[in-house]
């Protein structure tokens, strides 16, 4: 939930940089990258849970515009983010919009995630405390929340990667973990056209 | 010339004028020393009540009262940073003042737990209508919709754990909780907005006294000039817009103040002037001003006795009144003049007394009718003037007798001489031609008054500056967030019963929205639902979810959730049957703060609560879309006061009329008839021929025009009362009417000049009116018979 948002931040703000000179580089990396495609396999390990759950999709993350999750098993679910709305598509593929102004942490999210990408980390920096490991190749990174708040459901953020992040392990204060191992990540210079598609706003209210 | 000593019944005279002085002065004094004696700068109370029905009186109290005490500030920069940290610098030079119980620039970043731990106990009674038809009519998959609660990557609306609602239902609900600001969007914690050019930031200040307080207003402009200095300094370039209540009263106050005392000021001098140029003499000039300040002071403590306010535009008034208030003296100073050495106190009174209280009884009828008018604002200028001419008059009886005993030594001779000639002749040109000058007026008139056009606009009575409305209007379009004045007023016998009948008026709000009518509203049983639809969802559960036969364990198994979770949700099911939400419940809460003046609560006739209509654009369609329902009702009070003023306009009118036939017959009482007429006949004229001019200029006829006609008439009908009675020569008595109508003149004239369209509309008909009806005074007083020469 709220965790995983979190995380899609780290994900991107993997470039974020913390006092080191390593994040620094590994954000500098990461600027040169207008639009970052991959699939995902999601691991959920939940105490309500009898066994872990699996599930995979694919992601297109586009440092202009936003970022589209489509879930593909078991359950087709997709959510289209960007500065001004979310679009929720449920399994009827059925759109469902919600503005900016009309939900508090919306916007928040989507800035903070697009300042990521667009270089301007401060305000990850801010929210979290950073420390890196490794070489620009090969690197992990930890994050403790800084608030209180976030701190009260979300105990930390794990990301390691080389070129691109290529896990991301959010570990929630009540124990519950998610891990996104990603696959067949690309970089492109610009979003498909049915993907920008997603990206317009949708033609009719709910 | 021996003079006698002064007869005790005069002393005693100006002994109880000075006692009466005394008590007013102090009835004055003890308020204003204790910080009492304020004026009124809240607007809303120049009005009566509107709304026929009370408690929407009461509802429209309540929502002005909690945005009264607000302040909004808008800080522009080129960008959000430089933006941001503007609005920090702002915050801190604002909590510098104390005048600001608490300035806040950031949001608490939403605190999503707060609102969960509220609603976490009554999550079964918590479901959209959707949801609830959809598990009714079976179409509703609870496998789907578990499966999207476990896989859903973010959310960023509250939800509840997969223990508590499994199934999304009353995370659903919660999502569709009404929780946006207008256009501002929160960022980083603040409010932010943008248009074409700079990125704004929002922080919002709450007084910590009263904003209709002098002292309070006061600091207030302090506190912004502060801040503006502060932000010159550190960001050069960045634009700051602000509104409030308390900006707009500060404002209008000053205004008001600055006027009174110039035109106060003015007034004062040219009287005084004129009254020295005519008897030469600083005796004279003396008295009047004791007379004046008398009749000043009592109007200010009877006022402030009776209706315990002052407002600014009486204030203003009261300048103005100077010039009226000193022309009983001056007919005194006139007759004492003429009298030469014949003159004593005594005979003095005698020669003038029956005419003064003619004129005051005209006055008084005149300004009675304004104290009866409907509106506060309008009624205490007439109580005010009511009270000053009376204590003014009354001074004329009291001391001026004691203080002029000596017989006048400037000799006017020279002067009578040529005002009487000027008056014979003047008095022959009228007579000669006077079917014509009727003829005249009345043709200049008529067309004149073919193009009248009435004006009810309420923003009459206050003046608006003009650099405020533009940033309010400014700050409404970038952040949504203004007062419309409109709203839904929600009535039923209970609490309950409010609550389902908010419920039943939704779809159609939400209708409206669709249609564009209607941007969003707010009301309170979106957060507290009545406990009828809380009993459908909890039974929804029941036979749905919970029941036997729906396999709810099987569903739960096959998603891989514990099968504890199963008892758990029974559990929890039964729990909530102890305790409904309720609305008090929900009114403790911090975060429900700014929705609390929604609910009114207990009222006389029952409950009420209030449905805010936000960006409201059609009005018809909102009023068609609540006709059929009976307890729901839209209140306007901007529309309501304007038809308030409509009918108090058109019941002026008539009052002018029945005001014209009372003082013709209080007339006939001590004349003929005929000569009542004659007497009329100069303010009859004065009054058409305003109309007509008013007619020609494009200038509205409001309210406050048809008052001062009444005026005209009984103010412009003393002057042929005063030549007609004045004993002694008819020069002395003519200057001394001169006098009288040029001070009288000059302050109405000073009223033109006021930034009030009120006042200017007032002053423009009595200057007006007045000229006109004292350039035609002798046509009232023809057949005079001389009483004698100086």
């Amino acid at each position: 939930m709220r965790a995983l948002t979190v995380a899609l931040l780290a994900w991107s703000s993997a470039f974020a940089w913390a006092s080191t000179d390593l994040v620094g580089q590994i954000a500098a990396q990461a600027r040169q990258t207008p639009v970052l495609r991959a699939d995902f396999v999601q691991t959920k390990t939940m105490m309500a849970l009898k066994r872990p759950l699996i599930s995979t999709g694919r992601m297109v993350l586009s440092s202009e515009q936003g970022v589209v999750w489509l879930l593909e098993t078991p359950v087709r679910v997709g959510y289209v983010l960007s500065d001004q709305r979310v679009v929720e598509i449920d399994v009827q593929g059925v759109p469902r919009v919600r503005q900016a102004s009309d939900v508090p942490g919306l916007a928040q999210i989507s800035r903070t995630f697009q300042a990521m990408i667009g270089g301007n980390l401060d305000a990850l920096r801010d929210q979290f405390d950073i420390s890196a490991s490794g070489t620009p190749a090969r690197w992990e990174m930890l994050l403790r929340p800084r608030q209180r708040q976030t701190a009260a459901f979300l105990e930390s953020l794990r990301l390691a990667g080389g070129r691109h992040v290529e896990r991301i392990t959010i570990v929630e204060a009540n124990g519950d973990t998610t891990t996104l191992q990603m696959k067949n990540v690309n970089t492109e210079t610009a979003l498909l056209r049915d993907e920008a598609v997603l990206f317009q706003a949708p033609p009719t209210p709910r | 010339m021996t003079v006698r000593p002064t007869p005790l019944s005069l002393i005693v005279r100006a002994l109880v004028w000075l006692l009466l002085a005394s008590a007013a002065a102090t009835a004055v004094f003890i308020p204003w020393s204790q910080g009492r004696l304020e004026p009124q700068t809240d607007l809303l109370a120049l009005l009566p009540p509107t709304e026929r029905d009370p408690v929407a009186e009461l509802a429209v109290e309540r929502l002005a009262s909690q945005s009264s005490g607000r302040a909004l500030f808008l800080v522009g920069a080129g960008s959000g940073e430089a933006a941001a940290s503007a609005a920090a610098d702002i915050a801190r030079a604002l909590r510098g003042h104390g005048v600001w119980a608490s300035v806040h620039d950031t949001v608490d970043e939403f605190d999503p737990r707060r609102l969960l731990d509220f609603y976490a106990n009554q999550r079964f009674a918590l479901m959209t209508t959707q949801d609830r038809r959809a598990l009714e009519d079976g179409s509703a998959s609870l496998a789907q919709r578990l499966q999207a609660k476990l896989h859903t990557p973010f959310s960023w609306s509250p939800r509840l754990t997969l223990d508590q609602d499994p199934f999304g239902l009353a995370d659903a609900w919660l999502a569709d909780l009404p929780q946006g600001a207008g256009r501002l969007q929160v960022r980083d914690g603040r409010l932010v907005a943008e248009d074409a050019s700079r990125h704004w930031v929002l922080v919002q200040g709450q007084l910590a006294a009263s904003p209709w307080t002098t002292d309070t207003q006061e600091q207030a402009a302090a506190s912004l000039s502060d801040v503006r200095r502060a932000l010159q300094a550190t960001h050069p370039d960045a634009a700051l817009l602000h509104t409030g209540p308390v900006f707009y009263a500060e404002a209008s106050r000053r205004t008001a103040e600055q006027e009174a005392s110039q035109l106060g000021a003015v007034a004062m001098a040219g009287t005084l002037l004129m009254i020295y140029g005519l008897f030469r003499s600083l005796r004279p000039v003396a008295l009047s001003m004791l007379c004046m300040g008398f009749g000043i002071l009592v109007a200010v403590a009877v006022t402030w006795q009776v209706q315990g306010q002052i407002h600014l535009i009486t204030l203003v008034f009261g300048a103005s009144l100077i010039g009226e208030s000193v022309d009983y003296a001056v007919q005194y100073f006139a007759a004492h003049l003429g009298a030469g050495p014949r003159w004593t106190p005594e005979g003095g009174l005698r020669m003038v007394g029956s005419g003064l209280l003619v004129a005051l009884s005209t006055s008084l009828l005149a300004y009675g009718a304004l104290w009866m008018a409907p509106l506060p604002a309008l009624s205490q200028i007439g109580l005010f003037a009511v009270a000053g001419l009376s204590a003014a008059c009354l001074s004329v009886f009291l001391l001026l007798p004691a203080c002029v005993r000596r017989p006048a030594h400037h000799d006017p001779a020279r002067m009578i001489v040529v005002a009487e000639r000027g008056l014979q002749r003047w008095q022959q040109i009228l007579h000669r031609w006077r079917f014509a000058i009727i003829g005249l007026c009345l043709a200049v008139a008529l067309p004149g008054w073919l193009r009248l056009e009435g004006n009810d606009d309420l923003r009459q009575l206050a003046s608006m500056p003009t650099g405020l409305v533009a940033q309010d209007q400014q700050i409404q379009q970038l952040t949504g967030m203004g007062n419309s004045g409109q709203f839904l007023l929600v009535q039923a016998p209970s609490a309950q019963e409010v609550l389902a009948l908010e419920e039943a008026l939704a779809p159609r709000l939400v209708q409206l929205q669709q249609q564009g009518a209607l941007v969003a509203h707010q009301r309170v049983s979106a957060f507290v639902p009545s406990r009828a639809a809380q009993q459908r969802n909890r039974d929804a559960w029941a036979q749905h979810v919970l029941a036997p036969g729906t396999a709810l364990e099987r569903v739960l198994d096959d998603a891989g959730v514990q099968p504890v979770v199963a008892d758990h949700l029974r559990h929890g099911w039964r729990r909530g049957a102890d305790h409904p939400l309720e609305v008090d419940d929900w009114l403790q809460q911090p975060w429900a703060a700014p929705l609390k003046p929604l609910w009114i609560g207990a009222t006389p006739n029952g409950h009420a609560s209030v449905v805010l209509p936000i960006g409201l654009k059609d009005k018809a369609a909102l009023v068609a879309a609540v006709d059929d329902l009976p307890g729901v009702q839209l209140v306007d009070k901007p529309a309501s006061a304007g038809r308030l003023l409509t009918e108090a306009r058109q019941g002026a009118t008539l009052w002018l009329a029945a005001a014209t036939a009372i003082l013709l017959a209080l007339l006939t009482l001590r004349y003929r008839p005929a000569r009542a007429i004659a007497l009329l006949t100069p303010a009859l004229l004065g009054m058409g021929l305003t109309l007509g001019v008013f007619g020609w200029l494009g200038e509205p006829v409001t309210l406050p025009v048809l008052m001062a006609l009444i005026l005209v008439l009984g103010v412009g009908v003393n002057y042929p009362i005063f030549l007609w009675e004045g004993s002694g020569s008819l020069g002395t008595t003519l200057l001394g009417v001169l006098v009288s109508s040029a001070t009288t003149l000059l302050s109405f004239g000073l009223l033109v000049f006021s930034s009030m369209p009120a006042l200017h509309q007032f002053g423009l008909t009595l200057l007006v009116g007045s000229t006109v009806t004292i350039a035609l005074t002798p046509l009232g007083v023809q057949g005079r018979p001389s009483k004698g020469t100086a």
